[in-house]
């Protein structure tokens, strides 16, 4: 009897192993996929109430990445960049830090746009995140369905394709953006740490912790004001945390605002504006607001 | 008394419409008469045919029943507990092995195995329960803060707070923020989020297309 418990509490364990491991290949190949692959498609974006149709699409040439995404309910708001594509390099690197806070399960076959594609959810242990499920692509990877749930498990954000055309990358971009992944990352970046200026954190989130932020976009938040930036990160989610001196006379106001899964929070402390801008829960949020320290001079 | 009143009563006592006296009396005299004796049993018999007879209206349904019954026991595996001979024996021997879906140790492994589920789960639970020090912490630093504000709606989260500094006072800036409720920011403060959201969508995201897909739902939300 002892022996047989064993045994299958050994089994039990190897499979959860094994799932988590299965959780993790699947999230490399979708950040591969959506950085790797051409496509195109309709994606429906629900947030609340609201419902945005969308079409979206992403073309690699000569190992730049051009993603357009344009609202199809009227008006003219579009964006559209061009980035350099990157390949498994740019993969977050804090997966075991990951699997701290999430876990990973591995679903069952599901039809979204018409493409089988396998549910993986990350569930995570505590309640300072939301609950991330997806449906990948069985063939390429891409994420055609994904939601996010609160902690009352109430589906607060959900992306899906209603049509979707994928195709592989010419075998030329591909190798350039192995290349380029593989020579030099796809933009300086800054190394996390914890001291931004005179301001720190005296306690992360658990699971949280100091992302990288590119330089080019250092530089922009500061262009005109004296701003501070840093990101944080759990691997699946961030928030960015902007700090700008307050010069004038002013009352202090709390503002809070949220689309979907996103909450912005903007309040003050030591004479300084903070604002605070992520896909997690506002508990989450004001926690790393009473955790930030001020060291210098007011 | 004439034997017609006799029959009489008699049929009054079978119908159970005598009264005490007269059962005890029509007792005492069966004892005694024959003939009377007779008619009790005559009586006795028709009005078991009377009532069969009514009965048999009632019966369709009985009878369905009760081939219903008859066809159950009809199909009832043997009982095993009935051994005469050798022959049978052999054979009611063998029947409950027919009956059992699963050997004997599969069952074996199905009882472990839910010992094993169970003790995985406890041991998934405790791995995922925070640190009771750490619980202790919590709670011990969420009571100051309550007794600061309790029209708070963001009371919650700062009750969260694992900062071990939490336990002090807090600073006017953090009372105050745990005291005020937000608001919707003024078109200063929306130009100034806008931006920063931008940046988030654009640099501190984990993925690609969800952060740009966001960026044109956020413009159309406000």
């Amino acid at each position: 009897m002892f022996k047989q418990t064993g045994i299958i509490l050994l089994a039990v364990c190897s499979t959860q192993v094994l799932a988590g491991e299965k959780g993790i290949n699947l999230l490399v190949k979708m950040n591969d996929a959506l950085h790797r692959l051409n496509y195109s498609g309709t994606i429906v974006h629900i947030k609340g109430n609201n419902v945005n149709t969308l079409h979206v699409s992403q073309e690699l040439q000569n190992g730049v990445s051009t993603e357009t995404v344009r609202s199809l309910n009227g008006g003219d708001q579009a964006v559209s960049s061009q980035t350099q594509a990157f390949s498994l390099a740019s993969v977050p690197r804090s997966v075991e830090s990951m699997k701290l806070v999430y876990s990973l399960d591995v679903g069952a076959m599901k039809k979204v746009a018409m493409r089988d594609c396998q549910v993986l959810i990350a569930r995570p242990k505590d309640k300072m995140r939301y609950l991330q499920k997806y449906c990948l692509d069985k063939q390429t990877g891409l994420p055609l369905d994904y939601s996010l749930i609160d902690n009352n498990r109430k589906t607060i954000e959900r992306f899906t394709f209603t049509d979707v055309n994928i195709t592989l990358p010419s075998a030329d971009s591909d190798k350039q953006i192995v290349s380029a992944g593989a020579t030099e990352p796809p933009q300086t970046l800054i190394e996390g740490h914890h001291y931004v200026g005179n301001w720190t954190i005296s306690q992360l989130p658990k699971g949280f912790s100091f992302g990288k932020v590119p330089l080019s976009q250092e530089s922009e938040v500061k262009k005109g004001t004296d701003t501070e930036h840093f990101m944080l990160t759990d691997g699946l989610s961030s928030v960015s945390v902007f700090i700008s001196p307050i010069t004038t006379a002013q009352p202090k106001v709390n503002s809070a605002i949220n689309s979907g899964a996103l909450n912005v929070l903007t309040s003050q402390k030591n004479n300084h504006r903070i604002t605070l801008v992520g896909e997690v829960p506002r508990d989450t949020m004001q926690k790393i607001f009473a955790n930030l320290v001020y060291s210098g001079k007011n | 008394m004439s034997h017609i009143t006799k029959e009489e009563y008699l049929s009054a006592f079978v119908d159970g419409e005598a009264g005490s006296f007269e059962q005890h009396r029509i007792c005492d005299q069966l004892l005694t008469d024959e003939a009377m004796r007779e008619k009790l049993s005559s009586f006795a018999l028709i009005g078991e045919a009377v009532r069969n007879r009514s009965q048999d209206g009632a019966s369709v349904a009985s009878a369905s029943f009760l081939s219903g019954i008859q066809d159950s026991i009809a199909n009832e595996q043997p009982l095993t507990v009935v051994v005469d001979e050798p022959e049978t024996l052999e054979k009611n021997a063998i029947l409950p092995k027919k009956k059992r879906l699963l050997p004997k140790q599969t069952l074996g492994y199905a009882v472990a195995a839910s010992v094993a589920a169970v003790a995985a789960i406890s041991f998934q639970n405790y791995i995922n329960t925070p640190n009771q020090g750490e619980q202790f912490a919590e709670a011990s630093a969420v009571k100051p803060v309550e007794k600061v504000v309790r029209t708070s709606s963001i009371i919650p989260a700062v009750a969260q707070t694992t900062n071990s500094k939490a336990t002090k006072k807090p600073n006017s800036d953090d009372s105050y923020f745990i005291a005020a409720s937000f608001k919707a920011p003024d078109v200063k403060t929306r130009d100034m989020i806008d931006k920063y959201v931008a940046h988030h969508l654009q640099y501190a995201s984990t993925s690609t297309l969800m952060p740009r897909v966001r960026a044109v739902s956020y413009k159309t939300d406000f």
